[in-house]
């Protein structure tokens, strides 16, 4: 909610500099990736799977009271920026770790992609809202602002007073080690993580894919938020439905079928005139992909993890897929200003192949079966 | 504790946010609304009209009026005879400008489209809405009324994906047809071909031919002045460091924004371009600007300063000086900016 109307909180408001600009959203990228690893394996040190995740709630809960009373000195928005994206990044692996630990091992491609369905509510349905109340008051900024902070407070409510602090107990025992060298000899955990990083290279990122679908439709940017939404909209039908077909049929094969869908996207875009049918074709294959992919290696990361390392698992795997996501937004852009849009696509897609075909060799060297069926 | 009770407990705990949350929005909501007015004294909306369209028959000022309260951010106008009395009306604009027949309107509006540039006719009725690309910057309607330029920035989220681009376009008015994108102009810099995939356009100023214009070309970090031609499209280069032009109307100056510092520091101040000698004249004024500079009459500009913003309220005020540089700048209009003068 807040995310979608911060430029214009920033740029047309607060009237930042487009270097100050720079500055604030690149540590709002850059300071998630970081908080992650520490968080998840301080959860799995604590055993305190639950607190450690509601502490990052409250950060980013904070957080959006912070901007309410801030000025419009840009430090100190930047500082509370940075704060709220400490605190997602502290939150996700141990709230993975929970639902993976709240689930039956099999189970878990359909709870992450229930789980990921309802996260796309919110984007989808968050900067709707801002929007609305923009447009009802007039910069009155500090409404967004806290009603975001209330809807944040409900669910720090939920976690608190609904969810059950599982903490994957091995023999009821406190331990106070996590054996990270371990996680990393886990040849299976290894490969999924690699195969994750690699796709999150080899995709380029929402932003460039509509630019590209903008260029290709030589229409203007106006329509970037329908693109968006419409992702959006084709990932929340898919995740839990194709998050149940992993479990049933294959986690890795539907990872597999979803890299495929991204093959198809960027071939559509290089090969097909972008018409209206196209362009809601290539809408709903993006949102497969994700729907395929992105909850699908987070349960094929906790089946390939013991508990005792889970959020340290997970947490590698966010920190691993969003650093080369970075990068790879970093050399699309250079590319891009480089050599034009024509270039990104055929190196996207062959990029894409390429990724598809690696993918599809180290996961069939991995078991999919979760290693701890049974032992709930 | 039971499932039960943990059921209840957040059902409350839930309930009073939605209620706090919910009081919050509507004491917003009643600030910022019309529902107040009347009782006040305030004069109804037909006389409001009224007295819109008195002030509009003679030389006036358009501007966005920031005074705290339910005409925050509104479409408003003050005859220049008289700048005490303020008439508003209920459109709602982020930057503005007006030709004696024309207007652009440039908003935020909702989710997922988000933004809108409104094209106004002569008696305040949207003729066309356009669907922006992005953020709001710039606004410009050529004085004949022929053509308009707006500027906005693309998308408005990372920068890492798109940079801070933005798009300059010129549409009919008050109808909206596309007429030109400034970066399908061709550049020449020198009587040589110029091209950089990374240029950038914005702050678009019309001449008294609409056809020929001025504006920004930002590319490999330096700012320049090019000056062309829409209908043939063309732009040449022809100075270096004048941001955001606005040419005066007797078409003898070129007002700017000129950047200080670097960096995080940076600001900008006015400071006027001679074009018949090219030179840039300082003038004693060192508030930050960010808005396109407007022109007074042909020896004085106006430009917005904000001097205060938080989440709440953005406040600025719109000041004035002369371009002689022989005077101090002065408090133009309290609580508005965005100015666009009009004289018939």
């Amino acid at each position: 909610m807040v995310s979608s109307i911060l430029p214009v909180y920033l740029f047309v408001h607060l009237q930042l500099s487009a270097v100050q600009f720079g500055v604030i959203d690149g540590l709002y990228q850059g300071v998630t990736a970081v908080a992650r690893l520490a968080s998840g394996v301080i959860a799995d040190r604590w055993r305190q799977y639950k607190l450690v995740a509601t502490l990052g709630y409250v950060l980013s809960a904070i957080c959006k009271i912070g901007l309410l009373v801030t000025g419009s000195a840009w430090t100190a928005v930047a500082a509370i920026l940075s704060a709220d994206r400490l605190g997602k990044g502290i939150r996700t692996a141990p709230r993975d770790a929970l639902i993976s630990l709240a689930t039956r091992p099999q189970d878990l491609g359909s709870a992450f992609g229930v789980h990921r369905a309802l996260d796309t509510v919110g984007v989808l349905v968050g900067p709707l809202l801002a929007f609305w109340i923009l447009l009802s008051m007039p910069n009155r900024f500090d409404a967004i602002f806290v009603v975001s902070f209330a809807i944040a407070l409900i669910g720090i409510a939920a976690l608190v007073l609904l969810v059950d602090d599982r903490r994957g107990d091995v023999a009821g025992e406190r331990h106070l080690t996590v054996d990270l060298p371990g996680l990393l000899r886990n040849r299976p955990f290894v490969a999924i993580t690699t195969v994750a990083a690699l796709t999150s290279f080899v995709v380029v990122s929402d932003a460039f894919l509509y630019l590209l679908l903008q260029w290709k439709r030589g229409s203007g940017a106006e329509t970037i938020p329908l693109l968006y939404a419409g992702t959006a909209t084709s990932y929340l039908v898919l995740a839990a439905p194709l998050g149940r077909l992993a479990d049933r049929v294959g986690r890795s094969r539907v990872f597999v079928i979803g890299q495929a869908c991204m093959v198809l996207v960027y071939a559509g875009v290089a090969m097909l005139d972008v018409g209206l049918w196209t362009l809601g074709l290539v809408l709903l294959l993006h949102g497969a992909y994700y729907a395929a992919t992105d909850g699908v290696i987070a349960a094929l990361v906790s089946g390939a993890t013991r508990s005792e390392v889970r959020a340290s698992g997970l947490a590698a795997l966010n920190t691993a897929t969003s650093l080369t996501r970075l990068a790879s937004s970093v050399i699309v852009g250079v590319i891009w200003s480089w050599r034009g849009p024509g270039t990104v696509v055929t190196m996207a897609l062959f990029a894409s192949i390429a990724g598809l075909v690696l993918s599809a060799y180290m996961l069939s060297t991995t078991n999919d079966r979760p290693i701890e069926t049974g032992t709930a | 504790m039971t499932t039960a009770s943990r059921l209840r407990s957040f059902t409350l705990v839930v309930a009073a946010i939605v209620v706090a949350a919910g009081a919050y929005l509507y004491f917003a909501r009643v600030e910022s609304s019309t529902a107040s007015t009347g009782e006040t004294g305030t004069p109804d909306r037909a006389a409001q009209m009224q007295a819109v369209a008195r002030i509009r028959k003679g030389a006036h000022v358009a501007f966005r009026d920031l005074t705290p309260g339910p005409t925050y951010g509104r479409l408003t106008f003050s005859s220049l005879e008289n700048l005490t009395q303020r008439a508003g009306t209920t459109i709602t604009c982020n930057r503005l400008h007006f030709s004696a027949t024309d207007g652009l309107c440039l908003t935020i509006g909702t989710a997922p489209v988000g933004f809108f540039g409104h094209l106004l006719d002569d008696q305040l009725k949207i003729i066309q809405s356009i669907n922006l690309p992005g953020m709001p910057s710039r606004a410009r309607v050529a004085r004949n009324g022929q053509f308009a330029a707006y500027t906005s920035f693309v998308a408005g989220d990372s920068y890492l994906a798109v940079g801070l681009s933005t798009r300059t376009r010129i549409v009919k008015v008050p109808t909206g047809d596309d007429v030109a994108d400034l970066e399908s102009f061709a550049v020449s810099r020198d009587g040589k071909e110029f091209h950089s995939i990374d240029f950038n356009f914005w702050g678009a100023t019309f001449t008294r031919d609409p056809n020929r214009i001025y504006a920004t070309l930002g590319t490999g970090g330096r700012i320049l002045l090019v000056e062309g031609d829409v209908t043939a499209r063309e732009f040449r280069v022809i100075a270096e460091d004048i941001e955001c032009p606005s040419l005066s109307p007797d078409e003898k100056h070129i007002a700017f924004k000129k950047r200080f510092g670097k960096g995080f520091d940076a600001w900008w101040q006015p400071a006027v371009l001679e074009l018949a000698t090219m030179t840039v004249r300082q003038l004693p004024e060192s508030k930050h600007i960010d808005d396109q500079i407007e022109w007074l009459d042909d020896g004085h500009i106006l430009y917005a300063v904000g001097h205060s913003a938080s989440a709440t309220v953005r406040r600025a005020d719109i000041w004035t000086i002369a371009i002689d540089g022989g005077s101090p700048s002065s408090i133009f209009l309290a609580d508005a900016e965005s100015p666009a003068v009009v004289r018939r």
